[in-house]
């Protein structure tokens, strides 16, 4: 073998062992790892063809819960972005993906990271501070801002920033998909407005704050929660309680039940109260209906009204 | 108040409201220049902490509290059992076993610090430990440098916290090979995120020689070794995890001492019920081999404890043994954990040093952050019987666990 041979071997060795960084074609896509599927979902659409956009958490998983598994660190390793949802949501896990993955592109502080919660106003911050005598409180407030079509506007807007500041190369290809994204959340508000519009809303029970966005924007007050406390599970007399005051507002409820949460205590409430127990969707992908955010708005609106 | 009085018997006496506006319009521009003067009145509008006392940057702090209490049977032939199954052991009574403080902080945007002291009272003895306390750095694409004081990477348990135990006690092996500290020594490491379509992280660690294991009469003489680990998705609920780790060092007799580690994880979580349901298997195999065996006097009455630890480890972990554990633990429902685990050491059997056990565990969690645990366990070489309590508690901010 003569020498350029030797050196060919060489770098190739090197390279498989990533001691060499290889230079990504100049037309390569941005790729952005994204915690949840709605923010891998806004990144896809904003994208237009221009980003490889991915989740590390399904639709139908409890973000709260979620575990650092260590193939998610070789996700976020490869990731020129990083969508975080924030308000502490992710705490749980995110941070030992992000210091494993090894990529100072996506730590905090860097333009590949983004914690989405800056882009809107949370609701529900505890005014006394956190204090897990209350529960498992989220100190600066609800984490699920998605669901209001507003905060998804915003969330929309923020991210297109990002994407672009990371990969200017393809600003008027993220320009077309914000656009198409921000028309999406049009019509999913005004589908769920019209859905609500002449309606009759029953009381609506949940089994977390999940749905306090979504609540405030269509003017919906939650008639209860099947946890006693944020994250705390239901008891015996808390649910006897909830049936007191469900029965004595003297309408059959709807129940509706994130995905990853058992069935077994909303089924019993609502055989109690005559409600009627809806599996909802909280993301997309959180049940089959809720493939793209329209559909995830109009299907929760649904399920509320029983339609 | 001189500056309300107005005085003057021509006047026609002030009414109550009066008097109250009279004040006002003497008090509020005096009011107002001494705001102009320093600001708010209060200070509550300054941007700046003033005397540099700010609380921004404040670490986050966590701690965690460990109760518990212990029935052991044959207390009066306990002194029979092996060194090594005692220090597994505690006594028959009511204990504290352990307070941990932990603070963690970003130091800039290259360096994160962690620091953990942990406070032990035993029958009156009070100790403190820095249990770890390193550096890691954030900016080196790929490969993390850590250094300070830490739990070495050798295999799965020996990382962990008492308080993440998966059972209230750890491995006979472990405990026989490392000390009831386990492998935790100053040292510096390196760890490489092997760019490759599945999870393969490689570890290297150059330690101090703080450990009985490897306490080199030399006191210049380090422990080096690390770990390998590697993790596949099997599908989207189920994990299987294997590793190999390996240190090594002088010994107290001048000798090497490598000890090997081997272990396996699979963990079944489903995703749509995490919070409900979760199947842990986890075995650990653990071998020591000496590069000579030859005896080294008893040290002497003044020894130290660290020398004297030292020697009884030459004693108790011959070359060539070995130990394992193996445990499955199963989520019942969203507060209740059932686990069994056997472990034993002293392979090959027949030399008449080795222990076996098995050990059944019941846990029930108020919250992620309060467990309350009953375990029992049955050490078949000592026939001793051993049921043991725990209240486990973790308040403030607690990082992650790992995986």
């Amino acid at each position: 073998m003569n020498t350029n041979t030797n050196r060919g071997w060489l770098v190739a060795g090197l390279a498989a062992f990533g001691l060499v960084a290889v230079v990504p074609a100049a037309d390569a896509k941005i790729r952005v790892v994204a915690t949840t599927q709605d923010l891998a979902y806004f990144a896809r659409v904003i994208g237009n063809g221009e980003a490889d956009a991915s989740s590390i958490l399904k639709g139908f998983q409890d973000p709260h819960f979620a575990a650092a598994k260590p193939s998610f660190m070789v996700e976020v390793s490869r990731a020129d972005v990083l969508l975080s949802l924030g308000l502490d949501l992710e705490i749980g896990w995110l941070p030992l993906i992000v210091t494993g993955a090894r990529n100072p592109s996506v730590m905090p502080g860097q333009a590949g990271f983004v914690d989405c919660s800056q882009f809107v106003s949370p609701i529900e911050v505890p005014a006394a501070g956190a204090d897990r005598s209350k529960g498992d409180l989220h100190p600066k407030g609800n984490p699920h801002y998605w669901l209001d079509p507003e905060n998804a506007k915003k969330l929309a807007r923020g991210i297109a920033d990002r994407m672009t500041q990371v990969d200017p190369g393809d600003a008027a290809a993220f320009a077309g998909g914000l656009a198409k994204l921000l028309s999406e959340i049009d019509q999913a508000d005004a589908g769920a407005k019209a859905l609500f519009a002449g309606s009759e809303i029953p009381p609506v029970v949940t089994y977390h704050v999940t749905f306090s966005y979504f609540f405030e924007r269509y003017g919906i007050r939650p008639a209860g929660f099947i946890e006693t406390k944020p994250g705390i599970p239901p008891t015996p007399g808390h649910v006897a309680s909830l049936v007191t005051q469900l029965k004595a507002l003297g309408k059959a409820p709807a129940i509706i039940v994130e995905p990853y949460y058992d069935m077994e205590v909303p089924r019993e409430l609502g055989a109690q109260v005559n409600g009627r127990v809806e599996l909802t969707p909280s993301s997309i992908g959180g049940t089959d209906e809720a493939r793209t955010y329209k559909d995830l708005i109009v299907t929760v609106a649904r399920k509320i009204l029983g339609k | 108040m001189p500056i309300c009085r107005t005085g003057g018997a021509s006047r026609p006496r002030p009414g109550p409201l009066h008097l109250a506006i009279l004040c006002a319009i003497a008090v509020l521009p005096r009011l107002a220049a001494a705001q102009d003067a320093a600001g708010s009145p209060l200070g509550i509008m300054d941007r700046s902490s003033g005397l540099g006392m700010s609380r921004e940057y404040n670490p986050a702090m966590g701690g965690s509290l460990i109760i518990g209490g212990e029935y052991l049977s044959r207390k009066a032939t306990r002194m029979s059992l092996p060194a090594a199954v005692q220090q597994g052991l505690g006594e028959t009574g009511l204990h504290f076993n352990e307070a941990e403080i932990s603070v963690s902080a970003a130091v800039d945007p290259y360096f994160r610090a962690d620091l953990i002291v942990a406070f032990a009272y035993d029958h009156g003895a009070f100790s403190t430990d820095i249990e770890e306390g390193y550096v890691t750095t954030l900016f080196i694409r790929g490969f993390t440098i850590r250094a300070g004081k830490f739990y070495l990477p050798f295999g799965r348990h020996n990382t962990l916290h008492t308080h993440a135990f998966p059972f209230i006690d750890a491995p006979l092996p472990l405990v026989h090979v490392f000390g009831p500290e386990g492998l935790n020594m100053m040292a510096v490491e390196g760890s490489w995120l092997v760019p490759l379509p599945w999870f393969v992280e490689l570890t290297f660690d150059v330690g101090s020689h703080d450990n009985p294991l490897f306490r080199s009469p030399e006191g210049h003489d380090l422990v080096y070794g690390g770990r390998l680990r590697t993790l596949a998705d099997l599908d989207d609920d189920t994990t299987l995890e294997i590793g190999g780790s390996y240190f090594g060092g002088k010994d107290l007799a001048g000798g090497w001492t490598h000890a090997y580690g081997a272990d396996m994880t699979l963990r079944w979580r489903p995703a749509r019920r995490e919070m409900y349901h979760q199947l842990v298997w986890q075995t650990e195999y653990v071998r020591v081999s000496r590069q000579n065996d030859h005896a080294v006097p008893q040290p002497g009455v003044g020894a130290s404890t660290d020398e004297q630890a030292a020697w009884q480890a030459l004693q108790d972990v011959p070359g060539g043994s070995a130990g394992l554990y193996s445990y499955l633990a199963g989520q019942l429902g969203r507060r209740w954990w059932l686990g069994v685990r056997y472990d034993a050491f002293g392979f090959p059997w027949g030399r008449g040093d080795g222990h076996h056990r098995v050990t059944g565990i019941l846990t029930f969690l108020t919250t992620e952050f309060a467990a309350l645990r009953v375990q029992y366990g049955y050490l078949f070489g000592s026939d001793a019987h051993q049921v043991l309590l725990q209240a486990n508690f973790v308040i403030g901010a607690h990082p992650a666990h790992a995986y």
